[in-house]
């Protein structure tokens, strides 16, 4: 034997005792076990979980542990098959034919069908207050009991969005019709999901159950999608309201896992060694709108000078602590697929400017109503802006709502057709926007901006893309919308709010996602 | 005494709609509007016209009146804008937790209240007076949320002997029950009991002096006999009067204390309803708890002429 081979011998040797199990490897982690009961801590009370008719964003959190769509999003808020096996789509792009998944159960025991397709989005057109986001839907055919067809009005991205949405949750039709009878909705959830209902005390507590005849998917699990393996016997879910005392019982041990950490209790829990923080960027953004039928806020210099005297990274620690991310787009940093270099170009503080921009925009210290509300977050922000521009020479007096009162003056051109009355408006976004439509459509169309902002560049920009359906062209029209709004400032998008859940360290496998993506598949507890 | 009851009954009738007009046009004037709430940061203008449609929103607020008040007259109260339940269920639901914790709050003040009440009186200006007089300062100025933190402190994380938070209803059994609700009766009672102490001395106080009471003692009764049997019977009005009147104002403000230990009551439906403005709900709650001020009212002035027999009602 040569030296060479020798060599080349001791070499295979070497790299078996690397990968053969009881050799020098590391440790495995441990395997996932069957078995407990997860309590988890919900931050409000779970008003109704009917899909067809309920927004309650607590309520939609529970329902995806119930319920599932025909597509879902993925970790990193891409579509991914669900309910549906495959789809295609016709060349017009009019079309679509979903090939469903078979063998699916619902929790009743009846078996899932083109049928119970077909009757949900059907009730959704008629009941939901979402509906608008199905309006291209013209027609829907059940092929055979494992194929539905959807027709559309016009060609367009924001279908198969749509249909990935939590409201879009299938019922089956047999059962939901019974209730929708009995009570005018429905009270029992029965979905196909990997947990169902076994009992729930309204204001007191949901109890799900594992649904024994589940069949995962075969893919991995990622976020919404892929495989759900329900390792639980329960999930126990408490609605407890008060921010302190559902920390507290967190750490005194009476639930396992609490949402919603405000920024200011997370240090004090990542402290307690039993006990898990986890914060990731959320894709709910805080921004400012602009009155654009008020001066001095319908000058576009007045605009830029705000954006520029604001420090982000202040503002971050302020109010969330630093758990933000600075973000000058509408595009969340948790929605990597649709950020192009151009995202990450954002407002830099710039005094000389300022200076500059407010002598253009003749603006001589009066002072701007700044319309915001009375919850513990819209305060800080509210506060820190106040002094950061007060150092920058604008004076802006703060108009303090209770929260549904805000709404409604932050809304008033949807909601009574009037322009506003404030200078700058505080938005909190809430709420889930998987397609950059809801956010540069939503936010910035003529037809839509709530300061009533007009620009017909702009426009055109955000109805082009919301036709095509090429996705890199999506992504450039998207990249060029961001450098107008940069460039006109209609609104300025502050930071990226960050998403912080805690569990107790007996908690495994936990996934923490956008605040509408609580997934307790896949968790099991090592106790 | 049966007329006036019925007279009593039928004054409910206006104190309803008297309330219930007030009410709806309060809510009409405070800015917000449910759709907004419904749909949140994203909804498009076209969204909220529908659903306003959908729930009814768009006639004209008179007109939204006339149609609820005849549904009220009949008994239905609507159905909530949230949850689309109907508010009658709502209330059925949550009312009897509210009404527990409300009772056993009373309990606890009237254990701690009157003895306390009746010693000090007894013992005036002596040492004991003033402790109970400076414990009793003490509690009236307490705000139940304080002392609901420090007894969450003390009994559920320090000593860790009662729940954090939480409900449970009866029918998990008497001991559970009691051992959720301890706390907040604790929190609220406590609060009640000092206030009551100071009036129960100061009407035994007036009375302890009086020649009857001078009558029974030089008869040679017990003197727990004439404290208890003849002085506090006679200082028992104003009492009764003020727990009639707690137990009304409890219902309402327990909402402090059923958000902090999470107990789904009235107080917690009405102040979310308040907020997310789900109208059907805060008219329909506040219509029900002015009905049971009014009854306890009345009860009130009935038990009167139990305590005092020269009190007649005709």
């Amino acid at each position: 034997m040569s030296q060479q081979m020798a060599r080349a011998v001791l070499a295979m040797l070497l790299l078996l005792s690397v990968t053969v199990p009881g050799g020098w490897t590391a440790p495995v982690a441990a395997q996932p076990k069957k078995g407990g009961i997860l309590r988890v801590g919900l931050y409000n009370d779970v008003t109704s979980m009917d899909p067809g008719t309920s927004t309650n964003v607590p309520g939609i959190r529970v329902r995806n542990q119930i319920y599932e769509t025909l597509l879902a999003w993925d970790k990193d808020i891409n579509l991914q098959p669900m309910l549906a096996d495959h789809y295609d789509v016709s060349a017009d792009g009019l079309t679509y034919t979903f090939a469903l998944r078979r063998g699916v159960k619902f929790h009743d025991g009846s078996a899932f069908s083109a049928e119970d397709v077909k009757f949900t989005f059907e009730r959704l057109l008629k009941v939901s207050p979402r509906k608008s986001n199905l309006a291209m839907i013209e027609q829907i055919d059940v092929v055979d009991p494992h194929t539905v067809r959807f027709r559309l009005k016009q060609a367009g991205p924001l279908f198969l969005q749509g249909v990935a949405l939590w409201f879009s949750q299938i019922t089956p039709k047999q059962n939901t019709e019974q209730q929708l009878q009995k009570h005018g909705q429905i009270l029992e959830p029965v979905g196909t999901g990997p947990y169902k209902v076994a009992d729930w005390k309204r204001g007191q507590e949901i109890r799900l159950v594992r649904f024994g005849d589940y069949i995962p998917r075969p893919e991995p699990a990622s976020g919404l999608a892929g495989q759900k393996i329900a390792y639980l016997d329960e999930v126990l879910y408490v609605p407890i309201k008060d921010n302190k005392i559902r920390m507290l019982s967190l750490e005194q041990g009476e639930v396992d896992y609490v949402q919603q950490v405000p920024p200011e209790e997370a240090e004090r829990l990542a402290s307690d060694p039993a006990i898990e923080v986890k914060s990731v960027p959320g894709t709910n953004w805080s921004a400012l709108y602009f009155n654009a039928t008020l001066k001095p806020t319908s000058s576009k210099a007045m605009r830029q000078a705000i954006a520029l005297s604001i420090d982000y990274d202040e503002l971050n620690k302020a109010a969330f602590w630093g758990r933000g991310t600075v973000n000058n787009s509408l595009i969340p940093e948790a929605q990597a697929a649709w950020r192009t270099p151009e995202h990450k170009v954002g407002f830099k503080p710039d005094p000389q400017r300022v200076k500059r921009l407010l002598q253009e925009a003749g603006y001589q210290g009066e002072e701007l109503i700044f319309q915001t509300s009375n919850e513990p977050v819209y305060d800080l922000i509210a506060q820190n802006l106040q002094a950061q521009l007060k150092r920058a020479g604008i004076n802006i007096k703060l108009n303090v709502l209770e929260s549904a009162a805000h709404g409604a003056s932050l809304y008033i051109r949807s909601s009574q057709n009037k322009a506003p009355t404030w200078h700058i408006g505080l938005l909190v976004s809430m709420a889930f926007r998987p397609d950059p439509d809801m956010h540069y459509y939503t936010r910035g169309h003529s037809s839509a901006h709530v300061g009533l902002w007009k620009n017909p560049g702009y426009d055109a920009l955000v109805e082009k893309a919301r036709a095509v359906q090429n996705f890199s062209e999506r992504r450039r029209l998207y990249a060029q919308a961001h450098k107008l709004l940069l460039e006109e400032v209609p609104f300025i998008v502050l930071l990226d709010e960050p998403y912080i859940d805690a569990y107790r360290k007996s908690v495994k496998g936990a996934q923490v996602l956008d605040p509408h993506m609580d997934i307790f598949w896949g968790v099991w507890l090592a106790k | 005494m049966k007329l006036y009851i019925a007279r009593r009954l039928a004054g409910l009738l206006f104190v309803w709609v008297a309330i219930a007009t007030v009410v709806f046009s309060l809510l009409r004037f405070i800015p917000g509007d449910p759709a907004i709430v419904l749909l949140g940061s994203e909804a498009t203008p076209q969204q909220l016209e529908e659903l306003r449609v959908q729930l009814g929103l768009t006639r004209s607020v008179p007109a939204q009146f006339v149609e609820w008040m005849t549904h009220v007259l009949r008994g239905d109260l609507g159905s909530s804008l949230l949850s689309r339940r109907p508010v009658v269920d709502e209330i059925q639901e949550r009312l009897p937790r509210s009404l527990e914790l409300a009772a056993l709050a009373t309990i606890v003040s009237l254990l701690i209240a009157i003895p306390s009440g009746v010693i000090a009186a007894v013992r005036r200006g002596t040492v004991w007076d003033q402790g109970f007089l400076s414990i009793a300062l003490f509690g009236i100025c307490i705000p139940s949320f304080v002392l609901a933190l420090l007894l969450i402190f003390l009994f559920s994380v320090e000593l860790r002997w009662l729940p954090l938070r939480g409900y449970r209803p009866w029918s998990d059994g008497l001991l559970v029950w009691l051992r959720y609700l301890t706390l907040p009766a604790l929190a609220y009672g406590l609060v009640q009991a000092a206030e009551l102490a100071r009036m129960t001395r100061s009407a035994m106080v007036e009375i302890v002096g009086l020649d009857f009471v001078r009558t029974a003692r030089s008869k040679g009764l017990a003197e727990r006999t004439v404290l208890y049997r003849h002085a506090l019977r006679n200082a028992l009005i104003p009492i009764v009067t003020l727990v009639g009147i707690n137990l009304g104002v409890l219902l309402t403000s327990t909402v402090v204390i059923e958000y902090i230990f999470g107990i789904p009551g009235i107080g917690s439906l009405l102040v979310d309803a308040i907020r997310n403005r789900d109208y059907p709900v805060v008219q329909g709650v506040i219509l029900a708890i002015a009905t049971i001020y009014t009854i306890l009212n009345l009860l009130v002035d009935l038990s009167y002429a139990y305590l005092d027999p020269r009190i007649r009602y005709g």
